[in-house]
Formats: C-alpha cells, structure tokens, sequence
C-alpha cells in the first residue's frame, strides 16, 4: 500500500486570504483561546515575531495592530471537507483526520494515472487551485505518512528503505503516541522513534497497553486499522469566517456571494437546485440571526440568487458585528420538469414577500411596522418595529398610541392621575412626563401630559 | 421641623432601604440620614432587607455630625407565602428580637439569603410592625387576619404613593383592609435612595441584580423617582394628615437607640468568688514574676500601676482577660503567638505573655498604650502559627459556644474593576469589551486617570452611553456588595451573640458571621479579639524544636531578646544578607538595609515602617536617611512636634505620629483626631480625608507654624493613608525580624529547615531559600527513599550540619501515605524498587513522583532506570512477583535533562544551577557573575545572565520594572526602565534566562544595581527548563 497524508496547517487562513487577498499584508493570526495559543500565522504576522504556539499577551505586546481570528475546529473540519470533496473527483480512497488532514490511497491509482508523478500532478493542482497550503508526504501506512508529514518530510517517497531512514530520522512528537505515553517514553529518556522501535516488543508489552503496540505495527505496516472512508454528504454546509467583523449589512456581499458560488459549484456538479437558502450569521455576543431566502421556484442562476440575496441585504440590520457567516442547503431537488414550473402555487408566498420587502424599500423601514405592546415604561416606545412577545399592557396604557405626539387642542377634564414616567436615560431619550386621563365634552378619553415648557400633549386614545 | 404654611408638619420616614439591601437600595446609610435631617424629618427607619449591616453606618454619622434626628432600628421582610412587612425596634427587647429572627431567617440558608417563616413571627413579643400588602385580595385577607391575631395593637398598614399608576387601586384595597380588620395606616414612601439624581443607580443596580440590562428591565424597573425622601411640602399634598401623623406616633414609640448595647464579656473566664479587677490583678502578679523576677525595677511597677487604672477605668479588664486566656491555650498547647496592636505593647500584656516585646527595650512606645482621650477601644492583634491557628479558634468555639461567638464581617464593596463590569453589562455593553478594557487599563498610571485611558481602549468618552458608564462606575464605587468573613477578628458574649447583633452564614461552611464589620464594632464600642495567622511563627517555632533537641534547653522568642542587641546579628542585616527572615527580606526592603544600616531594636522598627508606601509616597524616607546618615540638621518648629518627632529625626513614619502630630501642632480634639484616623483608613473608599484639609491647616496657622508645613504634613496624611503603619505593630514585628535574623545567623541549618518545612509562607520559593543555603555553605542531601522523611530533617555528620531534603519538596505525594511508607520502611532501607511497591502503600502515580524525583536512586539507578523498572507491570503479578526485573536499561539523563527533571519534580535542584551549567556549556568569558560585582567598577558596562527570579513593577516607582536574576553565586537587582522594557518589549516579558548589558550602579553603602541597556532572551540556552519567575504587577 502507499498512502499519501497532507496537513493543511493553516486552513483558517488560507480561506480569508482567497477570499480577501489584501488580507495577507496585515498581520493575521488564528487563535485558540482555550489554550491561548497562536494556531496560524499569516507571513506579515511572523514578520512581526509572532510564531505558533504563543500566548496572546506576548503576541499582542509583540505586534499591536493585529487581526486575531478565533479557531474553531468545527470551521476547518468544514473547509476540510470541502476539499475532500474537490480530491473526491480524482480519488476514491480518502481518509478524514479532522480537522485539518487526510489521507488518499495512491497505489489502487497508479494503473489508471499511468504512474505515480501523474498522480501527484493530479492531486497538486487541484490543491494550488483550491489555494491551500500544506505539509505532506507519503509512506507504506498512513500512520508512517502521518509521522513524516509531522516532521515536515514533504516528500513523495515509495521505496520501502527511503521510508525507513526517513522515519528513523523523526523525533517521538512526531508520532501518534498519546501525550500520555509519550511523556512516559520521554522520562525513560525515549525521544526518537528509533530508540522506540528498536526496543525489544516484549519489554514493551510489559511497560505499555496494547493500544501503544498496535499503533507501532500499523506504523510498520504490519496491521492495517480499520478506518472510514470518505463518502461525500448529502446536504450543503459551507462557512466562512470574514477576517474582520461586520457591522454593516453591505459588506456582507462579498462573503455571502463566495458560499453562493460555492453552493451552485457542488449543486451543479450534482445536478441539484433549490428554492431555499438559509444563511446563518453569527456574532460574538448575540444569537444567531437566521436569514431565509425563499424563491418562488428552484433557481440555478447565480444572478437570479443574487438579486434576491441583495434585495436582502439592503433591508437588513445587524444588532452586532458579524464574526462568521454560513449557507446551509437541505432541501436539494432533482433538476427534473416540475421544478420550472412558474406557475406552481409557491409563487403566491413569493409574491407576498416580495411585496413586503418592496414596501420597505420603497416607503423606508420605519413606515412599515408591526403595533404591538412594548415593556418600556415610556409610551411612546410601545410601538417597535420588531415583533415583540410580552403584551402586558398597563390600564394606563391608551389603546391607541400616536407615533409623534400632537398639542393638545381641545377642551377636557382630567379623569385620572398623574402617572409620573422617569426613564430613558439611557438611551437618550428622556422622558420625564406626568401622564393624565381626561376626557373632551364629547366623551373621548384622552392620554395627555404636560411637558417639562408647560404645554399639554396628546399620547393616544382609550378605546 | 418645617413650618408649611399655617401648618407645623412632622414626619418620619418608616420604611427606608439603603445599600446595604444588597442591589435594591441606591444610597450610603450616610446619606439617607443626612438628606433626612436635612428635610426636616423626625426620624428615619433604615429597614434593609433581613439586616441591620447599614444601620451603624447611619449611627456614626449622627454622632460625626450631631444630626437633630431619630434613628430607627428596623427591618424589612418577604415572606414567600406573599405577607412583606416591616419590623422596627421600640425598645432594647425589640431589638434583641429582631436579631434573633434575622439570624433564624438566615442561618436556615445559604450565604446571603434568608427564609423567614410564619413561626418567627409568631414569637414577636416587642417589635412593631408596617405591613405593606400585595396586590392579591385573598392573601390580603389572610394575612391581614393574621396580623389582628398576632400582632394585635402592635401593627399599622403602610400607604405609598408613587405615582406609578397604581396608587387609586392600592389604596382603595388598603383603605378596604384598615376598615375591615381595624389597622391604622401610616405614611410612607418605601425609600430606596436619598435623592431622585440616584435613580440611574438604582435602575443599573437592579438590572445587576436580575443579571440583565438596564434596558432589558423594562416594566420591572421603577417608574419613577418617587422612592427617595420627599420633601415636606411634597408629602402634605400626596398624604392624608393623619396618616403622616401616624408616622411620628410610631416615631415616638420607638426610643432604642445602638448606643443601649452593652457589650457583656463571657464570665466563665473569671474564677469563682473573684472579680473581672482581682483576677487581672492576680495573673498580672504572676506573670510579674515570671518576667522580672520577684519585683521589677520602680519605674516599670508605676507603669503597670498607670495600665492597671487605665484598665479599670475603662473597664477592659474582661478584654485582657479573653486574650489572656486564648493565649494560655496557645503557650499550653506549644503553639507560638504573638500580640501587636497598640495595647499588646504594654507591660501588662508583657506580662500577661500576651506580646514577647520586653518594655525595658521599647519604652518609647507606652504613650500609646489605652488613649483615654481618644476613648479608642484597645487594639490587641494576635499572630498563631499559621499551620495552628485553626486548634484556637475551635477552641474558642468549643470553649464559648457557636451562639455566643462569630466571626466578625468584612463589607465586600464594588471596587474599579468589579464596578465597571457589572455597570458595563446592566448597561449592553459586552462583556469581551469590558473584559477587554479592564485588563489593559492601567490603574498604576497616575498621570492619566482611568477615564482618559478609555479613549485609547476604544470607547470613545464623548458617546452618551460610554459617559453614562464612567458617571455610574464612579457612582457605584464604594457601594456595599456582600458581607464577607474577617480573617480573624472574633466577637464573643456572654449571652447568645445574636441578642445583640444577627449572625448569618458565611461562604466557608460551620464559620458564622455578625451583620457587622470591624468598623461598626468600633463605632459600638464592641470589643473583637483578633485572631490571626503568621507564617513566619511556624518557621520560628520549628527552629526553635530542632535547636531545643540538640542543645536539651529551651530556645524561645524572651530568650533571644533578653540577650540584647547582638552587633553580629546586625552585621548581617547591614549586609543585606536577610533572605527569609522576616519583614525585611524583600527586595526593596534588603535594597534599603545597608542604607539604614540598623544596629539597634528600634532602627528595625523603623526600617519595618518605612519601605512602605505611605512613607514613600510622603516623601520621607530620603529625609529620614539624610539625618541618620548626620548629612542633614534636624530642625523641628516647636517643642512639641519634637516630642512627637524625635524619636524618627523629625520625620513622620508611623500613622501614630501623624494622629499626635495633628493634636500637638493643629490643636485637633482626641475625639477629631480619632475621626482623623479613621478617614485615614478609609480614605480610598470615600475620601472623607479631604474635609480635615483646612481644619488641620487653619490649626497650624493659628497655632504659629508655616503654610509650607502645614501643607507639607497634609500631604503626608494622604500619603498614609490606607498604607501607614503602625509603630505598635511594627514593634511587634520587629521582634520576629530580630529573632529570625538571629536565628539565621547563629542556626542558618536550622532555620532553612524552620523556613522550608513552613512553607508556602514569605517572599521566595524553596528553590530561591535553598540557593540562598548553599550559598551559606550548608550542606543539602536530595530525596531519598531510605533516609528521608515527610519534612525536612537535620542530620549531624561530625561537626557538619545537613539539611535532609523531605518528601513535602516532591509533587504529588500524599502525606499520609507517605507517613504509612515511612513507618513499613526497614531499619536498613528498602533493597529496591519492588519492596516499595509490593507494600502497595502508594499509587502509581506517588511512586512515579518518587522516580521523577530520584528518590530512588539509592537503590535502583538513574530516574530513567528506576522509571522502567516501575512501568514494569508484569513483575507486580503474583507469578512473577519474584522474578528478576529487567536490569539491561542502560539509558542515563544528561545533566541538563536531570536538571530540567529536579525543576519539574521538587521544583528545586541541588546539584545543578542552570547559569552554572550554561557556564560549562558555553564559553562566555565576558559575563560578570553576581559574586563579582562587587569588584566591577562603578559607573562601567556590565553583562550578567541569570534566571529571572522575581519581576516587580510597585506602584511607587513609577513605571520602573525590579528584575531579579539568580546565578550559582547570588543575585542580581536589575533596574529596567520604562522606555527600555518597551523597545525589548519580547526579552524583558518573555525570557526566563535573560542576558543584561547594562551600567552597574554602585551606592555610597554598596548596594548594587544594574540598569539594563539590552536585554537579550538566552532561554533556548536551556530550553525546557521550567524556572518559575514570581512576576509581581
């Protein structure tokens, strides 16, 4: 056998840097805060001093302005089975290591590619395309390939005793050998994995579970771990982490836009469409904010998703900066004759959003707004335009509510009060008002104040 | 009382929360009371919720100011059956009955809530009650029959009106109620802060309490600013007259005051037919004897005699008896102990064996025994070794009882960092950015306060919502957030505690806690007894142990004082040779020694008092070694400051002399000057200091002395405060310096030994002690598993003394086990690794800690070689249990390795410096070691390399980082300017081996200094190596 392994050492970046290519002229980092740890960094940053393995503080004293990155594991198991994806068009036999390596068979290819360097040539390519960088190498197992690629080998070796100096040469860190049992074979003074292979397998047994001798077979070659292959999933899931966070609605576009193409990319290649996007924002502090895009019939056009992507865009608020943004595909269907249908009932449900979100272009945001109670003691903030759940109205509270206050005009008796009102301070709208029922010769009932001038205002009516 | 019109109107507020209603209640006690008088009311309730904690606050205030109003005693309850009523104290009983219900409602939960049950107030006998019904009708009914049964002529409804649009509807159903079951109303506004400007507070300290934002509150949030003290005039137009004047009815019921409390000690301590003054006598004769012999000299029998009076007359003598006691229990149980405190100092607490500080030494000090004048309360601290002081105070508990004896408590209050946190969050922002500023603000900085630095940190300062922050930061700052446990002071009773002040339960479980803190106690005149824990006594006690077995006599703190000053013992100190000792062992401290070269007792009085920040920051020490050093005239502008200030050459060091000095020169009252001290304690929380400004300046002036004195001596306070030391303690202190440094000289084997078995306690690691040993050429013998024992043992070769290094140095041990370990261990050792492993005392990880630390090494080679005979598992089967283990394993560690293993495992190695081995590995001829400075030249370049031990940026230099660097032949202070530490900003933060290229700085008494130039990080010299650097900010 004859497997290839790569390790995608700085996948998180790679990512930012395609999609924001002046990106690579800032210093940028990727950070695990757990561990606080340095994970990746970019060619500005090592410029600076900073290097993996460092602490945030001495980074940050190091290099003050720095775009830090948060690692997620999750994220780069993603990216990582994008590109198995892209590798699955040229080789069956590929094997996960989340989250950033894996693995493809190379001997079952040789007959079809007409030699190794063919392979390769393949499988390079399609890397630089997919703008990754990488450490590789290849052995007789894939826990060889995986110790020499730790060792940064970067080498396409075949010939058993080129493989076996090679792995003589590699430090014990470079193994799979749990931290535990490393730590054990380094304080009986074991640091190479020579001095571990030419133990005799018996001592060993005495001193080590089995788990630590299988793992030197498979690394000889001797058994071959059962392990999963790698199949392509059903549904589309791609995320990008933008390397800054985004406060305004427009600078999504281009984020959006790259997980759009990439989505058409795999339907295509699957002969799928859908009529359904649902793209995920997510912030440092908030939930996340779900955005749906529904059209009428399944699209295949980027431009016609496009359109509807940017219609949704403009009418977006943000409630904080975006840290991370993902398009989520479930509901994928066949490319048959139904589904270009126009005339299917979904465009009713279409037309209607469609009218909503033109009203708020056209009329602004403001005007189009959903009357229901708010929990603000001021009465003039119980009309919000987003939905609210509690409608725990106080008798107080007039029926009807006027968006501006107008003067009082006419003549009326005071029923009831006064209900002092103090708030706001803190969203600098401060309302010291005293609130009165009265009532006009003709029986409406009024919610008036006086204002701080003297002069009397009209809230709302009682129904 | 105001006159409104034609109409006299009285009122007192009943009903009134302040902060210590923990997150409710939006103002100090203080101002509550103040804002009160000032409106003219009759009287004020502060009725914190199940607490009295803010009461005394309110107190002292009367008395500060001598306020024309009434203060009630009470508090507020919610019961969860829906009943929310307000209990207040008419009388003494009253009051004994509210503590018993708060400390029932308390102690039945956890720390910082109460449950209150139906029975508790079935007990009520004496308090009143103000029921505030919900709004439910059927509950309303219940419990207003309840309260006719129960409290039947004793309870009154109270009516708010708070203009929150349920006012009509409240009190329709309260005028319902007062009809139907014939309880009167009474006025009230439910006050949660003094002035409607404290809303935003209250709004932010709700929305903490609930754990969101002041805009997530929403209709939860108080509508208004109506709960604060109303004016008069305003009241008259929102109440009914007769139901304001059902307030002052009650008002005038209600005639405790806390002055009533006496403070009655536990009688057990005085033997029958003896009284509190006889049995004092008694002890003090005794104790007379035992110190002088049969009678002592004339003038200190007429000091006793001025104590003994003093004593009486303000009838203290139960107070020196409890700490008489407690510490009988200390010297019979062989626990050593200590007294410091103004009283402690005494000659009757001298023979009380209360203080070892022999008054024919310190008789400068007796002026500040008891001030009848100042009426303080007598201060006795007393120190226990830190590893005992638990067996005192169980014995106090099982001695008095848990109800008469608590812990006194200590008011946790929103300082910068907790304040702008929780402010931050109640006001949206988030918590990463808050996170963010509050580590990168630099509080050090005097000269750019907090608020400039918040520009930098990105809020920019002129957004509304990032001033409302800095406003409510500030606002916050000082207020009450939980009570916590004082570390030592105990308050104990004759009767059940929680007659005179409630007990609830503190974090730690089986410790309780009273309702008050140290400065409640004082304002009282409640006596607390402080017990308290000290290293440094362990250390002493346990050399003390192992001398006392060589020489069969006994050694102990009197025995080394009474053998007076010893010049070789002060030598030492002058050298600055003074690692480990007490108080004077730190790196500035040891900077100052041979500056301040002490010969005598009292030169280490002051030396203990004056590297301190106070006298720092007050500029005194350059004044202070000027005239000692004879370079500059002592002048003093009368003859009384140079009664006061003679004794420090005219410079002020101790916080006593600046209380004198303010009596003396600005004609302070002893009443003033005690609140003088007091705002000095305080003055970091409320900045009462400022107001004694131009009271102690006029005073000077009048009194003839210079506007630049009188200024200067102001600043000097400020400079105290919070910060200066007392001489009575420094003169307690100052004994252990003695008697450590002592025993470092004449006993350093000894003392190692003292100072490591204590430890964790004092400035260095044992890795930094045990250099410092060598270096004194005592000899160290590693862990063994044959020799060995739990501490670290003296061993007696010839006339050569060793220090056995024990098993407490090795990680991860068990004492216990080890304890087993030793007892099965053979006369002649264990042979070898399986012999400790099949008495299968340890767990495997215990005996790889054992390998890991060569324990093992007697009997089964190098760590590598014992580390594979123990992963060995196969021989541990009873088949194989006597088979020959495998011996081939030839792998040794190199120098180095075993190095970086003694680090991991004991955290010290004996064998090895890293610099030495650095040494050996490298040529590096142009590096001075630290043993060499001394024959450099001043003023030239210098290059040293050392592990950086110790990295100390004080507040009081200014941006000016202290590195230490350790070679094998000592220690280096390197001076790392602001601007140098900035440019090498990766070498001076990252490196545990650094290189120094710098000036060597030599003083006139030749303390060295090296002021860095370049640094340059040398730690891939030794990579691994784990040399822990004790970084102090």
């Amino acid at each position: 056998m004859l497997w290839v392994y790569f390790d995608f050492y700085r996948l998180t970046l790679d990512q930012i840097e395609v999609t924001v290519p002046a990106q690579q002229d800032t210093a940028t980092v990727v950070y695990h805060a757990s561990n606080n740890q340095l994970i990746q960094v970019n060619r500005a940053a090592q410029q600076a001093g900073l290097k993996p393995g460092m602490g945030m503080a001495q980074a940050a004293a190091l290099c003050a302005q720095l775009t830090i990155i948060d690692y997620q594991a999750e994220y780069e198991t993603k990216r990582l089975t994008a590109l198995a994806n892209r590798l699955y068009q040229l080789a069956a036999d590929i094997v996960l290591y989340e989250p950033n390596g894996l693995a493809v068979r190379l001997d079952t290819l040789v007959k079809y590619y007409d030699g190794l360097d063919c392979i390769w040539a393949a499988l390079s390519n399609e890397l630089q395309e997919a703008a990754v960088n990488y450490h590789f190498a290849s052995a007789w197992s894939i826990e060889a390939a995986i110790v020499l690629t730790n060792y940064k080998v970067n080498q396409l070796l075949h010939q058993p005793q080129a493989i076996k100096a090679a792995l003589a040469r590699c430090p014990l860190w470079a193994t799979q050998v749990e931290p535990k049992q490393l730590q054990a074979l380094k304080r009986v003074g074991i640091n190479s994995l020579a001095e571990l292979l030419n133990l005799p397998v018996t001592e060993l047994g005495k001193r080590f579970d089995n788990k630590l001798i299988s793992y030197l077979c498979a690394l000889r070659a001797e058994i071959v771990p059962k392990r999963i292959a790698y199949h392509p999933p059903t549904t589309f899931c791609h995320q990008l982490t933008p390397s800054y966070e985004i406060s305004e609605a427009s600078r999504l576009t281009p984020w959006l836009e790259t997980l759009l193409e990439e989505f058409l990319t795999y339907a295509r290649l699957r002969n799928k469409l859908t009529s359904h996007l649902q793209f995920s924002l997510y912030f440092r502090d908030h939930p996340v904010q779900l955005l749906n895009i529904q059209s009428a019939m399944p699209l295949s056009q980027f431009s016609q998703w496009q359109s509807l992507l940017r219609l949704k865009l403009e009418t977006l608020t943000l409630v904080a900066p975006v840290i991370q943004t993902q398009l989520n595909v479930v509901a994928l269907e066949a490319l048959t004759e139904q589904t270009s249908d126009f005339f299917s009932n979904r465009q009713h449900v279409f037309a209607q959003k469609h009218l909503i979100s033109r009203l708020k272009t056209r009329l602004g945001e403001a005007a189009v707004s959903t009357p229901v109670a708010g929990e603000d003691h001021r009465i003039s903030h119980h009309l919000p335009h987003q939905p609210h759940s509690s409608t725990n109205l106080k008798h107080t509270t007039p029926g009807i509510c006027l968006l501006a206050c107008k003067l009082l005009s006419e003549e009326c008796h005071i029923e009831y009060g006064p209900v002092r009102i103090h708030a706001g301070w803190w969203d600098d709208d401060i309302q010291k008002r005293d609130y009165y029922i009265a009532r006009t010769p003709t029986g409406q009932r009024l919610s008036i104040f006086k204002a701080h001038g003297g002069e009397w205002f009209v809230q709302g009516w009682y129904c | 009382m105001v006159c409104t019109g034609m109409v006299l109107l009285m009122f007192a507020e009943l009903v009134c929360q302040s902060n210590f209603s923990f997150l409710t209640g939006a103002s100090h006690p203080e101002e509550l009371l103040t804002t009160a008088a000032f409106l003219g009311y009759e009287a004020l309730a502060i009725t914190d919720e199940c607490s009295v904690a803010g009461v005394v606050r309110a107190y002292a205030e009367k008395k500060r100011h001598n306020l024309p109003i009434k203060i009630i005693v009470g508090s507020r309850f919610v019961m969860a059956a829906g009943l929310e009523l307000v209990l207040l104290c008419p009388n003494k009983p009253a009051y004994t009955e509210l503590c018993r219900i708060i400390t029932n409602a308390r102690r039945r939960s956890d720390k910082g809530e109460y449950q209150l049950a139906e029975w508790d107030l079935k007990s009520i006998q004496h308090c009143m009650a103000i029921w505030l019904p919900g709004e439910s009708e059927p509950t309303n009914d219940h419990w207003g029959k309840w309260l006719t049964k129960h409290m039947p002529s004793r309870c009154w409804i109270g009516a708010s009106r708070l203009l929150n649009g349920n006012d009509e509807t409240s009190w329709a159903a309260i005028e319902r109620l007062a009809l139907r079951f014939s309880i009167p109303i009474v006025a009230t506004s439910q006050a949660l802060f003094h002035h409607s400007d404290r809303l935003p507070v209250q709004h932010v300290l709700h929305a903490i309490g609930q754990n969101t934002t002041v805009e997530a509150l929403g209709q939860l949030s108080q509508i208004n600013a109506e709960r604060c003290l109303r004016s008069l005039n305003k009241l008259k137009k929102l109440y009914p007259k007769n139901w304001l004047e059902a307030s002052l009815d009650i008002a005038n019921q209600c005639d405790f005051c806390l002055s009533e409390l006496r403070y009655q000690y536990p009688a057990e301590i005085i033997p029958e037919g003896q009284t509190a003054q006889s049995y004092l006598r008694e002890c003090v004769e005794k104790g007379i004897k035992k110190r002088f012999g049969q009678e002592p000299p004339a003038d200190i029998r007429a000091l006793i005699e001025k104590e003994m009076r003093l004593i009486h007359e303000q009838h203290y003598e139960y107070f020196f008896l409890t700490i008489y006691d407690v510490v009988q229990f200390a010297a019979h149980q062989d626990i050593l102990y200590q007294g410091r405190g103004s009283a402690a100092n005494s000659v009757v607490c001298y023979c009380l064996e209360i203080t070892a500080v022999d008054p024919r030494q310190i008789n400068v000090l007796f002026e500040r025994f008891i001030s009848k004048e100042r009426d303080e309360p007598p201060d006795i601290d007393v120190d226990f070794e830190h590893s005992r002081r638990e067996e005192v105070i169980q014995y106090i508990y099982n001695k008095y009882g848990r109800e008469r004896t608590a812990l006194a408590a200590t008011v946790i209050a929103f300082r910068f960092k907790s304040a702008f946190r929780e402010v931050g969050k109640a006001l949206g922002f988030a918590e990463s950015q808050l996170d963010y500023v509050i580590k990168n603000i630099n509080r050090r900085d005097k000269t750019i306060p907090w608020k400039s630095q918040l520009k930098q940190l990105g809020l920019n300062p002129n957004v509304l919502r990032v001033k409302q922050l800095v406003y409510l930061v500030e606002q916050i700052i000082g207020f009450p957030r939980h009570l916590s446990q004082h570390v030592g002071g105990f308050v104990i009773s004759a009767g059940p505690l929680y007659e005179l002040v409630p007990i609830e339960n503190a974090a730690m479980t089986e410790r309780t806690v009273i309702q008050w803190d140290k400065d409640d106690l004082e304002t009282l005149g409640l006596l607390k007894v402080d017990v308290l824990a000290l290293g440094m006594l362990t250390a002493i006690q346990k050399t003390f142990k192992l001398i006392e077995k060589q020489l069969n006599y006994p050694v102990s703190i009197p025995f080394i004082t009474k053998l007076g000053d010893d010049p070789q013992v002060y030598d030492m100190i002058c050298k600055a040779d003074t690692v480990g000792v007490f108080q004077i062992e730190s790196r500035a401290q040891m900077g100052m020694l041979p500056r301040l070269k002490p010969r005598k007792y009292y030169d280490l009085v002051v030396q203990i008092a004056i590297v301190r920040p106070g006298p720092i920051q007050g500029e005194m020490v350059h004044p202070y070694l000027k005239r000692r050093q004879k370079k500059q005239v002592v002048h003093y502008p009368s003859a009384d400051v140079e009664q006061v200030l003679s004794r420090t050459m005219g410079v002020p060091i101790f916080q006593e002399q600046v209380i004198q000095l303010a009596m003396v020169a600005a004609g302070f009252t002893g009443g003033e000057a005690d609140q003088l001290r007091r705002a000095m304690a305080s003055w970091k929380k409320d900045g009462r200091l400022a107001q004694f400004r131009q009271k102690l300046v006029d005073g000077m002036l009048s009194k003839g002395y210079q506007p630049d004195f009188a200024n200067q001596l102001f600043d000097q306070i400020k400079g105290f405060s919070g910060y200066g030391f007392p001489e009575s303690h420094s003169a307690s202190f100052a004994v252990l310096t003695y008697v450590s440094c002592w025993l470092k000289h004449y006993f350093p084997t000894e003392f190692y030994i003292g100072l490591l078995n204590s430890w964790p306690m004092g400035f260095y690691t044992p890795s930094q002690l045990v250099q410092d040993a060598k270096r004194h050429h005592v000899g160290l013998i590693p862990v063994c598993i044959n020799t060995s024992h739990w501490e670290h043992a003296l061993v007696i070769k010839g006339s050569y003394k060793y220090i056995q290094l024990g098993f407490r140095l090795v990680k991860g041990l068990n004492e216990q086990a080890m304890a087993r370990l030793i007892e099965c261990r053979p006369s002649t050792g264990f042979a070898s690794i399986q012999s400790v492993t099949h008495t299968k005392i340890l767990k495997n990880d215990e005996i790889a800690a054992l390998a890991s630390a060569d324990a093992f090494k007697a009997i089964a080679g190098n760590r590598y070689q014992a580390r594979w005979q123990i992963m060995d598992k196969q021989s541990e089967l009873p088949l194989f249990e006597c088979a020959e283990s495998e011996q081939s394993y030839i792998v040794s560690p190199t120098k180095v390795q075993s190095l970086i293993e003694d680090y991991a495992a004991t955290g010290l190695s004996i064998k090895h410096h890293p610099i030495a081995l650095i040494h050996q590995q490298q040529n590096l001829p142009d590096i001075t070691l630290a043993s060499s400075l001394k024959q450099a030249k001043n003023k030239t370049v210098v290059r040293i390399l050392g592990c950086v031990t110790c990295r100390q940026a004080p507040g009081t230099a200014s941006g000016v980082t202290f590195l230490t660097l350790e070679d094998h032949t000592g220690n280096t202070n390197v001076v790392v300017w602001q601007a140098t530490a900035r440019h090498q900003q990766a070498a001076y933060m990252q490196a545990s081996i650094l290189q120094v290229d710098g000036i060597l700085e030599r003083s006139d008494e030749g303390v060295i200094h090296v002021i860095a130039g370049r640094l340059t990080d040398r730690t891939q010299w030794l990579e691994d190596l784990n040399v822990v650097s004790r970084d102090f900010h």
